[in-house]
């Protein structure tokens, strides 16, 4: 099969072009780039949704409700489902999936696990490169579920049209609300697992965070969901639509298309610099010397990278 | 065959039998041998199995029973497979469980390169799909 065979068989949805094509993608072959180039055009049509919070908040288990409501709605659906690598081993249990593993035959959904491997921000660096494979390929719906996150693990607002941030009741005060980074890059906050106590609290801290803020032209909507019952997802679903015909109908569409676009590029740019980077510095025998002396306390670590950085440009 | 990408793993359960501890030991070391591993959790048909292969494009699926069907319902995941396009050659295939010593050769024979049964020791498994891939 040639790539441009390969590459119409993906936009006339065959499953297994399309999951090859993936594995092209992640491990950054060319034939992934040729494809990915040929496809792009088609591009722009889905929504692209982000899950994102603590680790055990419920993600996995929210987006498997979330794609059952899209069913519902006739809704064809791709979840890329980023779990952690190892740092020592570089293996990976890839366990979001299982969460959603009775979606697995219907034929609307198709579900793809995702090592992070050298990705930053709770992102795989193809991750966005699969993103638009999926677009192109017909998916009405992608689903972008991170890595369990961080406080700073921003990354997916750079990438999604609409982010969800996922909380618990009983995940902090009001201090944690206030705090910059993941609370500030969300349009939508659902309190998972709310018929535990303390789920009002949490809302209504959450409700503060957002009306206090200044800066914002979308006024984020919070809401309360027990992912595991399948409750509360209906309006969820609804709130995400709501987003989307915001950004779609409301706000100027190409320019919004335009910011998304240099987002990706710019991420893209980010961890191919930062991995050629890698490259040429454990390859040099001026890094091995300066990080000898850092160690010694001859050179302190900031004039250290100075010099490699200055060695390598 | 070479492989220049991680090794990707399909850790599955078919069938009705509840006892996962052994695939769950079995995912963890793999992991730890610098493997991707999916499980897909227990009481999984013929269906499924191949459906997750086919969306997660794996390289190799481990196969975990314990309930004695596997002359029945391993066939029935091959063809599945077949059925979705997967090229069975180009999938390492082995299982583990309660597989008879009479059993081994027929299960063998459909394509199953390796049988680990209690008392394996991972990193025979974990050579096992090294030595496919290298």
């Amino acid at each position: 099969m040639n790539i441009s065979e390969w590459s119409q068989n993906i936009l006339n949805g065959n499953k297994r072009s399309l999951s090859r094509a993936i594995t092209e993608i992640e491990s950054e072959t060319e034939t992934g780039k040729k494809i990915l180039s040929n496809i792009y055009s088609s591009t722009g049509r889905a929504q692209i949704i982000g899950f994102t919070g603590s680790a055990g908040v419920g993600k996995s288990t929210l987006v498997r409700a979330v794609i059952k409501e899209q069913i519902l709605r006739k809704k064809k659906t791709a979840v890329i489902a980023i779990d952690p690598s190892s740092p020592f081993s570089q293996g990976a249990i890839l366990g979001d999936r299982i969460r959603m593993q009775d979606l697995t035959n219907n034929e609307l959904v198709f579900i793809r696990s995702m090592a992070s491997r050298k990705g930053l921000g709770g992102l795989a660096s193809s991750s966005v490169n699969v993103m638009n494979l999926f677009d192109a390929a017909g998916f009405d719906v992608v689903i972008i579920e991170t890595v369990g996150a961080g406080q700073d693990e921003v990354d997916i607002a750079n990438i999604a049209q609409t982010t969800i941030i996922v909380a618990n009741p009983s995940a902090g005060d009001e201090i944690q609300s206030m705090k910059s980074g993941l609370m500030e890059i969300g349009q939508i906050f659902a309190v998972n697992k709310s018929d535990l106590p303390g789920s009002d609290a949490a809302l209504a801290y959450i409700n503060a965070l957002i009306s206090l803020a200044t800066n914002l032209e979308w006024t984020p909507i919070s809401l309360k969901v027990i992912a595991r019952r399948e409750q509360g997802i209906k309006e969820l679903v609804d709130a995400i639509d709501m987003h989307q015909s915001y950004l779609r109908e409301e706000t100027n569409w190409l320019i919004h298309r335009k910011e998304m676009a240099k987002n990706q590029v710019r991420s893209l740019i980010k961890s191919m610099s930062y991995n050629n980077l890698l490259k040429i510095i454990e390859n040099n025998e001026i890094t091995d010397k300066v990080i000898t002396e850092v160690a010694s306390g001859v050179t302190d670590p900031i004039t250290a990278a100075e010099i490699i950085m200055g060695e390598i440009s | 065959m070479k492989l220049n990408q991680a090794v990707k793993v399909l850790i599955a359960k078919p069938g009705l039998d509840g006892h996962d501890r052994g695939a769950k030991v079995v995912a963890r070391s793999l992991r730890d041998a610098g493997m991707e591993v999916i499980y897909t959790g227990i009481r999984q048909t013929p269906k499924m199995i191949a459906e997750t292969a086919l969306q997660e494009d794996v390289n190799v699926v481990g196969l975990s029973i314990l309930s004695g069907a596997h002359l029945e319902i391993f066939p029935k995941i091959i063809k599945e497979m077949e059925d979705r396009d997967i090229n069975i050659n180009e999938v390492l295939l082995f299982c583990g469980g309660i597989i008879p010593d009479e059993d081994v050769e027929r299960v063998k024979k459909m394509g199953f390169h390796g049988v680990f049964g209690p008392g394996s020791d991972t990193r025979d498994i974990i050579k096992f799909i090294n030595d496919f891939f290298s």
